[in-house]
């Protein structure tokens, strides 16, 4: 917006003045845009499946190591003994239980929310629970076939939603690339009878 | 149609609630033996303090809304 004194004293209201929603250039470049941002944030599930790949790779090489050997007594007395592999087996029964069930709910609902960051933590926790007991030798393989179904089932539940949304967007556009097909046609015809 | 799904999502956010107090409960478990094996050599100690953490926030943010969502998915398909 320009003063008459002819300062521009505020940029982002000139800018929302400037915009129409029927303008169909304006449209079609935010439907562009939003198709993009839709194919980035189905790329956020293939990124979780590639950081949970690298921390297994890790866990799986440090399986071997006893943590708590070089550790002082005294530290050793306030960290106490860690839980048992059967306790942490019992949780992450319970877990992957209940993270298959929401995330097989939120691919029937055909949900946009994404929640394989948090998985990728609960996930980090088990490995270190089970190297802490010394049992991520026997164990390393059920955290992995947990994480990677799991965090799959995450992946494709957001693909198959930023798909359909991608879909019915290029919809749009073509609509309105017919729309403005027709109304330049109609535009050479009233030019032509006018002439 | 708007006011149902409300109230539904009401009754959602309070058995999330009830369950995270129960969660909550079943913590104070640990944190009691802990106390009460202080001076009794080396038992519980930090580490299972951390692991029944944890199982409280797999009870509160995934078993408990899992369940809550079961339940949901069962009401319906009972009632066709």
């Amino acid at each position: 917006m320009v003063t008459s004194m002819g300062i521009r004293n505020n940029p982002s209201q000139d800018q929302h003045e400037t915009l129409d929603p029927r303008d169909p250039q304006q449209r079609r470049a935010r439907i562009e845009a939003h198709i993009e941002q839709l194919r980035r944030t189905s790329r956020k599930g293939l990124w979780g499946i590639l950081i949970f790949a690298v921390i297994s790779v890790l866990a799986v090489s440090v399986q071997d190591i006893d943590p708590l050997q070089h550790l002082s007594p005294q530290v050793r007395q306030l960290l106490g003994k860690p839980p048992s592999p059967d306790l942490i087996n019992i949780a992450l029964a319970v877990y992957s239980f209940s993270a298959l069930i929401l995330t097989l709910s939120r691919l029937a609902d055909r949900a946009e929310t994404y929640k394989g960051w948090s998985h990728l933590g609960y996930l980090t926790g088990f490995y270190l629970f089970y190297f802490l007991s010394h049992a991520l030798q026997v164990n390393a393989w059920a955290v992995i076939i947990a994480g990677f179904t799991i965090l799959g089932l995450e992946y494709y539940s957001l693909y198959s939603y930023t798909q359909e949304a991608i879909a019915r967007e290029k919809e749009i556009l073509q609509r309105l690339q017919h729309l403005n097909q027709d109304s330049a046609g109609s535009d050479n015809d009233d030019r032509g009878a006018g002439s | 149609m708007a006011c149902r799904k409300q109230g539904g999502n009401g009754w959602r956010r309070w058995l999330e609630t009830l369950g995270l107090l129960a969660a909550g409960m079943e913590l104070m478990f640990p944190v009691t033996t802990l106390a009460s094996s202080q001076g009794s050599g080396e038992q519980d100690g930090l580490l299972m303090l951390l692991f029944w953490g944890f199982v409280l926030m797999v009870v509160g943010a995934q078993l408990v809304p899992g369940l809550v969502r079961l339940v949901q998915i069962l009401w319906r398909f009972w009632r066709g």
